[in-house]
């Protein structure tokens, strides 16, 4: 009979090194494609998101329900807008995570108090300036009547735009492992 | 080619101004234009030309969406990062800009001047590496006073000194 011992000292080294490189791999590709999504040309939520606001916020109609009556302001007029909100936005890696976000201390330190407000409303301190914008938003106007203006949900739309396109494909975390796979393949 | 400048962003704008206001060679048909940094640029010129005390050309307004440090690294040069920048292009126009063409076919025509501009010239920009010019996104949007624009994205690298 032959007997054949085998020590498996160094496999267990070899499982913890494999283990350890699939972490490291995970780890730097999860990044990498983070990054790629944050600064290729093609990608680049950021942008995506000030396009967005720019379609959303500044080029369309604003809806609104005055009292019981509906209106809408359709005269788009961007150039003489300021550029405070398309300013605020702000976008950053923390750990696997991308944070994409308005900075509402952008938009309260630009500029004075009285440009932010746009109105007689007494209660535009309660929401962010970029939340008011971005959802549905009641105050009582100047004379007294409760406005209802419609959100834009220009965020929205972003997040809604960039999960449908990773869905998709086109925003593929295989491109990050196309380099290494291409090892193996010789 | 590593750029120096410790005004680092306006640098980028005044590149760009310089390439898209010269003409870069004899198939360069862009027109002239006047080039606009920020929005308060855009309505200053729009006014300006509406009291005839500026040629009426198109606008180009070039903002900055995404400027992001990639990385560092030690060079010949000393320590340098890889900028990636995203910038949109805003092609903006009035009613009487070529008048006797279709706004949205005007803007057009000038998108695809501009993309073939950078395309083909772009050696004329030489801090500017992996340049990348978007077709207009088909969007045509329409301002108060008829104004008209287009939008087109723009995406470089730049090699920056670290200071």
């Amino acid at each position: 009979m032959i007997k054949l011992r085998v020590d498996t000292s160094d496999f267990e080294e070899l499982d913890t090194k494999l283990k350890m490189t699939r972490e490291y791999l995970t780890e730097s590709g999860v990044q990498k494609w983070l990054g790629m999504l944050l600064g290729d040309g093609r990608i680049s939520i950021e942008s995506n998101l000030k396009n967005n606001i720019m379609d959303l916020v500044y080029m369309q109609p604003t809806e609104m329900i005055v009292g019981d009556e509906y209106r809408i302001e359709d005269e788009p007029n961007f150039y003489e807008r300021t550029e405070r909100l398309y300013r605020a936005t702000k976008v950053t890696i923390s750990g696997n995570q991308i944070n994409l976000y308005m900075d509402d201390e952008t938009l309260g330190t630009r500029g004075n108090l009285k440009d932010l407000s746009k109105g007689t409303a007494t209660n535009l301190g309660e929401k962010p300036y970029s939340l008011r914008v971005e959802n549905d938003f009641v105050y009582e106007n100047n004379y007294g009547v409760d406005v209802l203006r419609k959100g834009d949900s220009y965020m929205e739309k972003t997040f809604i735009m960039i999960r449908h396109r990773v869905l998709n494909g086109d925003l593929d975390p295989k491109q990050i492992l196309t380099p290494i796979l291409g090892v193996w393949k010789g | 080619m590593i750029t120096q400048s410790e005004d680092f962003i306006n640098n980028i704008h005044f590149e760009l101004q310089e390439f898209l206001s010269n003409n870069q060679g004899e198939d360069d048909n862009f027109p002239q234009i006047w080039y606009a940094f920020s929005f308060e640029d855009v309505d200053k010129t729009l006014k300006a030309i509406d009291k005839n005390n500026l040629d009426d050309r198109p606008i180009v307004q070039v903002i900055e969406t995404n400027l992001r440090e990639e990385s560092k690294y030690e060079s010949s040069d000393g320590e340098v990062s890889l900028i990636q920048a995203n910038l949109t292009f805003y092609i903006i126009i009035n009613e009487n800009y070529n008048s006797n063409m279709k706004r949205k076919r005007v803007l057009n025509k000038l998108a695809s001047q501009l993309k073939y501009k950078f395309d083909n010239y772009k050696d004329s920009l030489p801090h500017f590496r992996r340049i990348r010019t978007g077709l207009p996104d088909g969007i045509l949007s329409r301002d108060t006073d008829n104004v008209y624009s287009s939008r087109q994205t723009f995406y470089c690298e730049l090699i920056k000194k670290v200071r």
